[in-house]
C-alpha cells in the first residue's frame, strides 16, 4: 500500500477512536488486518427512524490510491464476513452497495473516515428516494410509507439486532 | 513582457512566503496539518505549503505535492482543466512557469492536429466508400453494355453526370435488394389458395386443410402464423445486391443468346434470375414453415425416444 494512504489511514483511525461519537457508541472502526486495507466500520442507526437501535456493520476497502479516491464501503455484503442487511433506497438490499454521492465523483480529500460514517448515518435519516440504489425499496418508500417503516424496521430486527424497539413497535 | 515580470514577481512573493514559513511562523495559528496526508508541520518541517483557497480551519493549509496530485486526479490527463475546491468551490490559482515561444507554437499544433484528425479520417473512410462505389459502378455499366459500347458511353458522358451516377448504380442495387417482394407474393399465395381452387391444384403444398388449427382457436388457444420474414441480414444484402449485374450476365449469355444487345440480353438475364431465385425462395420459406406447422411433441416413452434418436441420425443432426 501507498505510504501516503497508510498514513493518512492511521492517523484517521486515531482521530475516529478519540472522537466523541465513538465515547457515544454512534460510530466506530476497528482494523481487520494489519496492513490499514480493510476496517470495519459500525454505524448506529439514527433515532426516530426505523433503523433505530440498530448496529449497522459495514466492510470498508481503502484503496491504493487514498486519499485520492473514495474508500469503497459495503453495508451488507452477504458472502464476506459482515452481515447486516438493510431496507434503505439508497442501498441496495441484495449487495449493499450504497449510493452516496460523497463516495463517488463529490469525494474530497479532506473527508475522512469519521465524516464519512456520519454522512451515511445523516443518509439513514434522510433518504433520497429519487436518486435510489434500491428501486423496489424507493418505489415503496415513495407510495407506501407505512408499509416502508414496517419493512425497515423488521429488517433491522432480523438483521442488525434492533430487538428492544422492535417490542416497542408491537406493542 | 510586463508578464513575465509579473510571473517572476508572483515567484519571488512564493519563495519569500516558503522562507517566511520555515523560519517559524508569522501568525499565531494552530500547528499546520495538509488536509491530503494529514501529515502536520511537527512530521516533516521541510516541506512546501500552501493555502489554495478560501477554506479555514483544519483544511486551510496543504501540502504543494498533495495539492498538486490532487489536482492531477481531478484533471484526469488534461493539464489545463479547471479544478476548484471540493468544500468552498474556489477555483485553484494554476500558474504555469512562462514557456518559450516555440513551446507555444507546439502545444498550438498539437492542439489543431488533436482536432483536426478524427474528421480527416472520416473523410478518408467516405471517400474511400466512394470511390468503390464508382468503380463498381463504371464496371457493372461496362459488364452489362458490354466493354466497348459502355466505355464509349462513359466517355461521351459529362464527368460530373458520371460521378453522379456511377456511384448511384450500387446504392440504387442495394435498395431494391431491400424491396422483399417474395414475402408479398408469399402472403398473397396463402391467403388465396383456400379461394382460388386452380391455384390449389397448382400448387398443392400451399393448402393445408386447417380443420386442427379451427379446433384450437375454438378454445380459445391463438394459433399465430410463425413470423413469415426473416431478419434481414446486411452483409447478404449487400453481398446479393453487388453479384446481381454478374449474376445477370451469366444467366443472359445462357438462355437468352439470339437477343442481339448487350443490354436487352442482360435485362431478360437479371429478370429471369430474379424471378427464378424468387420463386426458389417463396417454396423453401413455404416448406419451412408447413414443417413448423406440422411438428408434434411427443410423449415420452422409450419407444417415441428411440425414434427420435433415429430420426435425428438420418437427417445427421
Amino acid at each position: 500500500m501507498a505510504n501516503i494512504a497508510a498514513q493518512r489511514i492511521k492517523r484517521e483511525f486515531k482521530e475516529v477512536i478519540r472522537s466523541e461519537e465513538v465515547a457515544k457508541c454512534a460510530i466506530n472502526v476497528e482494523l481487520v488486518n494489519d496492513s490499514f486495507t480493510e476496517l470495519k466500520g459500525e454505524i448506529a442507526g439514527p433515532p426516530d427512524t426505523p433503523y433505530e437501535g440498530g448496529n449497522f456493520v459495514l466492510e470498508i476497502k481503502v484503496p491504493e490510491t487514498y486519499p485520492f479516491n473514495p474508500p469503497k464501503l459495503y453495508l451488507n455484503k452477504i458472502h464476506v464476513r459482515f452481515i447486516t442487511k438493510i431496507w434503505h433506497p439508497n442501498i441496495s438490499s441484495v449487495t449493499g452497495a450504497i449510493c452516496l454521492d460523497i463516495l463517488k465523483d463529490q469525494w474530497a480529500a479532506a473527508m475522512t473516515l469519521r465524516t464519512v460514517l456520519l454522512s451515511l448515518q445523516a443518509l439513514l435519516a434522510a433518504a433520497e428516494p429519487d436518486d435510489p440504489q434500491d428501486a423496489v425499496v424507493a418505489k415503496q418508500f415513495r407510495e407506501c410509507r407505512d408499509i416502508f417503516w414496517q419493512t425497515a424496521r423488521h429488517w433491522t430486527h432480523v438483521y442488525a439486532g434492533g430487538k428492544f424497539l422492535l417490542n416497542r413497535w408491537y406493542k | 513582457m510586463e508578464e513575465n515580470e509579473r510571473v517572476a514577481q508572483i515567484s519571488r512573493e512564493r519563495s519569500s512566503l516558503r522562507n517566511e514559513n520555515n523560519s517559524g511562523r508569522p501568525d499565531d495559528e494552530e500547528v499546520r496539518q495538509c488536509w491530503v496526508c494529514f501529515a502536520t508541520e511537527e512530521d516533516d518541517p521541510n516541506t512546501d505549503w500552501v493555502q489554495p483557497c478560501s477554506c479555514r480551519g483544519t483544511t486551510k493549509w496543504v501540502h504543494q505535492t498533495c495539492i498538486q496530485r490532487w489536482v492531477d486526479e481531478k484533471q484526469k490527463g488534461n493539464s489545463t482543466g479547471k479544478v476548484s475546491c471540493p468544500q468552498c468551490n474556489t477555483e485553484y490559482l494554476i500558474l504555469f512557469p512562462k514557456m518559450g515561444s516555440l513551446v507555444m507554437i507546439l502545444d498550438a499544433a498539437n492542439n489543431l492536429i488533436y482536432r483536426v484528425c478524427p474528421f480527416v479520417a472520416a473523410a478518408v473512410v467516405v471517400g474511400s466508400v466512394y470511390w468503390s462505389a464508382v468503380t463498381f459502378g463504371a464496371v457493372t455499366v461496362m459488364q452489362v453494355m458490354g466493354f466497348k459500347e459502355g466505355m464509349d458511353i462513359m466517355e461521351q458522358a459529362d464527368p460530373f453526370v458520371l460521378l453522379i451516377a456511377l456511384p448511384s448504380v450500387p446504392v440504387l442495387l442495394i435498395l431494391g435488394k431491400m424491396v422483399r417482394w417474395e414475402d408479398g407474393v408469399l402472403q398473397f399465395l396463402r391467403r388465396n389458395t383456400k379461394k382460388i381452387p386452380i391455384l390449389r391444384q397448382i400448387l398443392p403444398s400451399f393448402y393445408s386443410p386447417e380443420e386442427e388449427n379451427e379446433t384450437a382457436v375454438a378454445r380459445g388457444i391463438n394459433i399465430d402464423q410463425p413470423p413469415l420474414s426473416d431478419p434481414v441480414s446486411a452483409t447478404r444484402v449487400l453481398c446479393s445486391a453487388l453479384v446481381l449485374p454478374t449474376a445477370a450476365t451469366i444467366m443472359g449469355n445462357l438462355f437468352f443468346e439470339s437477343v442481339n444487345s448487350n443490354l436487352g440480353r442482360t435485362l431478360l438475364g437479371g429478370i429471369a434470375f430474379i424471378a427464378i431465385k424468387g420463386a426458389l425462395k417463396i417454396y423453401h420459406k413455404q416448406q419451412l414453415f408447413t414443417r413448423l406447422t406440422q411438428r408434434h411433441i411427443l410423449d415420452y416413452t422409450e419407444d417415441n425416444a428411440a425414434l427420435i434418436r433415429i430420426a435425428r441420425g438420418s437427417t445427421g443432426q
